[in-house]
């Protein structure tokens, strides 16, 4: 093998396994629901108005217009629109709406941005304020846009952070025109409330189509996109990639959501909470091959999505064991258990949700059949997930203690081998000169589960005193394979 | 077979019955155990090939290895050569290593000069009068210096002397003096049956070794062994052959006898071949097997050579369920041929 394949050879072996570490975490997929939620739109944002949601879709790239809901599945839409370009004629006169956000003012009212096409095809972020989210008066200036005007600049995206300021994820055409194939994503800080804002960098690479971002309970980010596969230019799939901090992302693997390409594509994508809370619902704009209208379509995270538990390894000596289990989609009080053939269920106790990816509880496998179990995860509606061989039940590591383990057997000295172990089998302990040549079986008997002690008083097989010397006792047993120490001087 | 070849075997057969009957006298098993011998370490095995074949090395010619075996094998010492073997014993926490270098330039005597430690790591001292404290649990020295030669032809014979000091739990301490002898008779046969060689040797003489109030017996060792060798053709045109390099078989077996203990039986098995690769002058896999009483150890080894080089290694399953050695050595040769 020449160097230059043992670089790609490496190289590859890599990024194979780089990206396997990377891709670990077992993101929820999301199940299609019947019915069309909205027609000929393209969903924005969500604003909850007390037990009412209000959604803001786009309408033929022209107006911004409401529905609202109190089930985020049944949507009534409200008359006139909130935003449309023809009530944006100023300096700035659109062609088009493309985006919008809204975020809400610290004293009173909202900030919508919106990203306009002007009639000279330059690409604005620009905004408009309500004090109840129904009537909008556009602001002046423009908050956003590339170095180059003419560089596309669209789905936008708002997240609070915890010290106030904002952040705005974008797409914007990586190489400054308009080309879906070069839509990369961005993101952007204000401290003013939408205002100004600082460019931070790319997210995502292109090609990366309309996405939601949406912020877990434990401060985590996940950012949802549509994007193409391979050698295809329409969108057909939802993406997935989180981030700790907001600007670094790890894909997530395989795809939350996914169509089949030769009925149609997706246009536009909104994740937001549902109403128990505890599950995400996607709106997907969906174009039936040869429609140039999206209708609205609804997708749910269902069951309960497993990641890992930790300890998997469970002890039949343990009365309690602590757990926690990584995942998502859990309701506010889940239960756990463990189920095994011929075997009683083992149901947790204390179930705690820490955060919309971790619970935590309690087992107790004392004395329960060694082996693996399947972990049964259920949600408050009955929605439940079950995981073979998630855990398993063993023993500990059995272990030696030698107290004297330096004597005198001419002078009454000898060794008190302590020997615990945790499963019944045959132990056998035996002494080894330092070259490996057997000198003295002390023991090898079947022993129950428990601690014993037995004695080496320096003697051999046949009865007679070793010489001075370093000897090693092995021990052998259930989960006991060690080798220690004993000094006889005489 | 020569009027003086057959002297020189006559004397050789009367000089191993001797040394067989001394050694049978001196270390006859009493009880046929081991552990009652101390100065373990002195019986540890520092040739990488030899061990591959079961430490079967009485009889063979083994270079700088031949020091562990029979001073009388350093005859074969062509070059002044340098050895280095190290163990990781089958506790995981002790170590063993040797240094041998032997020359040919005192004509027409070989000398060998070694050095080799034993550090069997940190003992945690438990004593039930309270003592708590973490201690070295052995450490041992060895030095040795050996002299081989050839009064006759077809026998070679040799000796060591051995300065060792014993180092236990930082505690009892002893020093000690220990001779090594032996001889090997080439037994001239017809080229088509091979080469065959006997030998003899008594390792360890010396006196008890005391390390707190008893003197013990340290592990005097006698052993014959025979060796067998024969190269095998691979290709009935000479050049040809030549070329494509010679596959030579080696078996060996030793009868030994270690103070205290029973009697001890070693078979090893060679096949190496020269001018493997291209580039390695042989190579060479090994099989071996001892038994010691009821207990049995199993040995296997290779070793490739290349240059004035060599690398060794050896894995050895240990009697009952002891576990596994691992060994490695290398060796260099360097300057002229005496």
């Amino acid at each position: 093998m020449n160097k230059k394949r043992k670089f790609w050879f490496f190289f590859l072996l890599l990024t194979t396994y780089s990206s396997l570490l990377t891709s670990s975490w077992a993101a929820p997929n999301f199940t299609q629901e019947t019915a069309i939620r909205l027609s000929s739109a393209s969903a924005q944002t969500i604003l909850e108005f007390g037990s009412t949601f209000r959604m803001y879709f786009i309408r033929d790239n022209a107006q911004i217009r409401t529905s609202t809901s109190t089930d985020g599945l049944n949507w009534s839409e409200e008359p006139g629109f909130r935003l449309s370009t023809s009530t944006i004629l100023n300096t700035l006169d659109a062609s088009s709406i493309t985006a919008c956000a809204i975020l809400p003012l610290d004293t009173t009212g909202y900030r919508m941005l919106y990203t306009a096409l002007s009639s000279t095809n330059s690409y604005h972020v620009l905004s408009a304020t309500s004090t109840d989210g129904l009537g909008w008066a556009k602001e002046s200036g423009v908050r956003f846009q590339a170095s180059t005007s003419t560089t596309f600049i669209g789905s936008i995206r708002l997240q609070e952070l915890s010290d106030g300021r904002w952040r705005m994820y974008y797409l914007q055409d990586s190489t400054g025109g308009n080309n879906p194939q070069n839509y990369e994503l961005r993101s952007a800080l204000s401290t003013n409330e939408g205002v100004t804002w600082s460019t931070e960098g790319k997210r995502i690479s292109a090609p990366v189509g309309p996405f939601s971002a949406i912020t877990l309970t434990n401060a985590k980010t996940r950012l949802l996109y549509l994007a193409p596969l391979a050698n295809q230019t329409t969108y057909s799939q939802v993406l997935s990639q989180t981030s700790s901090d907001g600007t670094t992302f790890t894909p997530e693997s395989s795809a939350r959501l996914s169509t089949d390409s030769t009925k149609g594509s997706y246009a536009s994508l909104l994740v937001y909470r549902s109403t128990e809370n505890f599950r995400w619902r996607a709106y997907t704009g969906f174009t039936v091959n040869g429609s140039t209208t999206p209708n609205v379509y609804s997708d749910l995270t269902q069951t309960p999505s497993f990641d890992s538990i930790d300890p998997a390894r469970m002890y039949k000596t343990q009365n309690g064991t602590g757990f926690t289990i990584k995942g998502e989609v859990f309701s506010s009080t889940p239960t756990v258990r463990l189920t095994r053939a011929g075997a009683s269920d083992i149901a947790a106790t204390g179930i705690t949700r820490l955060d919309d990816q971790t619970i935590t509880g309690s087992l107790t496998t004392l004395n329960q059949p060694l082996g693996s179990w399947q972990l049964v995860i259920t949600n408050d509606d009955g929605q439940s997930t079950s995981v073979e061989g998630a855990v398993t039940i063993d023993f500990p590591s059995g272990d030696i203690q030698i107290t004297d383990n330096l004597f005198k057997p001419k002078e009454g000295g000898r060794a008190r081998i302590d020997v615990t172990i945790y499963n019944d089998s045959v132990v056998t302990l035996r002494i080894f000169t330092i070259n490996g040549m057997p000198v003295k079986t002390v023991l090898d008997e079947s022993k129950s589960a428990g601690t014993f002690s037995v004695f080496w008083n320096g003697d051999t097989d046949g009865g007679n005193t070793v010489a001075s010397g370093l000897y090693y006792l092995r021990s052998k047993g259930a989960k006991l394979n060690r080798v220690d120490k004993i000094i006889v001087v005489k | 077979m020569s009027r003086k070849s057959l002297v020189a075997l006559k004397k050789f057969i009367f000089l191993f019955l001797i040394t067989t009957y001394y050694s049978l006298l001196t270390t006859h098993a009493l009880c046929g155990e081991f552990g009652l011998t101390t100065a373990q370490f002195l019986r540890r095995d520092i040739g990488t090939r030899v061990l591959g074949l079961a430490g079967v090395g009485t009889a063979l010619s083994a270079q700088l290895e031949s020091l562990g075996y029979n001073p009388a094998g350093l005859t074969s010492v062509e070059k002044n050569s340098l050895m280095t073997n190290y163990i990781n014993g089958f506790s995981g926490s002790d170590n063993f290593g040797v240094i041998v270098f032997g020359t040919p330039a005192l004509a027409p005597f070989k000398t060998a000069l070694g050095v080799s430690y034993y550090d069997a790591g940190n003992i945690n001292l438990n004593l039930s009068n309270g003592i708590r404290e973490t201690r070295k649990a052995e450490q041992d020295l060895l030095t040795m210096g050996s002299l081989a030669f050839e009064p006759l032809p077809y026998l070679s014979l040799g000796a060591t002397l051995k300065y060792c000091h014993l180092d236990l739990a930082q505690e009892f301490k002893a020093n000690a003096t220990a001779f090594d002898g032996g001889a090997i008779m080439k037994v001239p046969l017809n080229q088509k049956l091979g080469h065959l060689s006997i030998g003899t040797s008594i390792l360890n003489i010396g006196q008890n070794i005391t390390l707190y109030r008893q003197a013990d017996p340290i592990p005097t060792k006698s052993s014959i062994g025979a060796v067998w060798q024969k190269e095998l053709g691979i290709h009935p045109d000479a050049d040809f052959e030549d070329e494509q390099g010679k596959y030579q078989l080696l078996l060996a077996g030793d009868y030994s006898q270690t103070k205290k203990e029973d009697a001890s039986y070693a078979y090893g098995f060679e096949l190496a071949k020269t001018k493997m690769l291209g580039f390695l002058n042989w190579a060479a896999l090994r099989l071996g097997y001892r038994i010691t009483g009821s207990a049995a150890s199993f040995h296997f080894g290779f070793g490739w050579g290349w240059s004035s080089s060599e690398l060794n290694y050896a894995l050895v399953k240990l009697p009952k369920d002891a576990g596994l050695e691992h060994h490695i050595s290398y060796g260099i040769k360097f300057g002229h041929t005496e």
